[in-house]
């Protein structure tokens, strides 16, 4: 019977280690991919912003309200940028309960028998002995993996850099 | 598995097809702040405040394109929006009243 210490050694820690790597591994990327798509929708889905309004009162006290026409401008161009997560941190808890049993049964059956009869007799004992002995093992595991995920800037050039080409004629200076 | 408690953040919902993924936000118990267009097909979408379990838990729900987190960058908020009134033609923003007062007194 393997011994409480080969138990544990036969936990099979590496290919555990190995696959959680894996898992984490592939979620990250999984989680990588959401982000980047959820980037592409923001660069693609865009909103009327209206960048001035003027509020005039009259001499007659009547208030009225102009605003410049409306530039479609991107999610993503007026700052609302994907959120990246990234896994800080993974912990394996194996937990293992192992319960041996050994008991020991001995059954002693012993009769006697007498004949007599024509000046003769005999008489026999008859003994039998029977040994059992059990061995019992009982092994419960359990593994507890823990991830912690954090949400992290996103990658710097993931941001448009709006620059500025003004062809207009400079205004006169008179 | 089981998720700790996760604090709120802001998530953009998009729908699948035609429908709008603004009820199934409620449903999950979060709340909408912005309705958008998003996509190329014009799907309907939302931004929508929510945990991450809550939001985990909409990419299983018919109707539900997709689920990503955003987040506000304000400061890109403010160049942007001082860039683009500074090339912007139309009325200009209102100056402050000089010599008179909004207070009735």
């Amino acid at each position: 019977m393997a011994s409480v210490g080969q138990e544990l050694l036969d936990v099979p820690l590496p290919e555990m280690v190995m696959k959680l790597g894996l898992g984490i591994a592939e979620a990250q990327r999984a989680l990588d991919e959401n982000s980047v798509e959820t980037s592409k929708l923001l660069a693609e889905t865009t909103v009327p912003l209206v960048l001035a309004m003027t509020q005039v009162i009259a001499a007659d006290g009547t208030v009225s309200f102009t605003q410049a026409d409306p530039i479609d401008v991107s999610l993503l161009q007026i700052g609302l940028m994907p959120t990246f997560y990234q896994f800080a941190e993974a912990t394996i808890e194996v937990t293992m309960d192992i319960k041996t049993t050994m008991s020991r049964e001995t059954n002693v059956k012993v009769s006697a028998k007498a004949k007599v009869g024509f000046s003769m007799w005999s008489a026999s004992v008859k003994t039998d002995v029977s040994h059992n002995r059990k061995f019992g093992k009982e092994v419960k595991g359990t593994s507890r993996l823990v991830t912690r995920m954090v949400p992290v800037p996103p990658p710097a050039r993931i941001e448009p850099i709006l620059n500025v080409v003004d062809n207009r004629p400079a205004p006169d200076e008179s | 598995m089981r998720l700790e408690a996760t604090p709120v953040g802001l998530f953009l919902v998009t729908a699948s097809r035609s429908g709008t993924a603004e009820p199934a936000v409620r449903t999950a118990g979060g709340t909408v702040v912005l309705r958008v267009g998003a996509g190329p097909g014009g799907r309907e979408g939302v931004i929508a405040r929510l945990t991450l379990a809550q939001a985990l838990s909409l990419e299983h729900v018919p109707g539900i394109g997709s689920v990503g987190g955003v987040q506000m960058n304000v400061e890109r908020y403010r160049r942007t929006l001082e860039l683009l009134r500074s090339q912007a033609p139309g009325p200009t923003p209102p100056s402050p009243v000089t010599g008179g007062s909004n207070d009735g007194a």
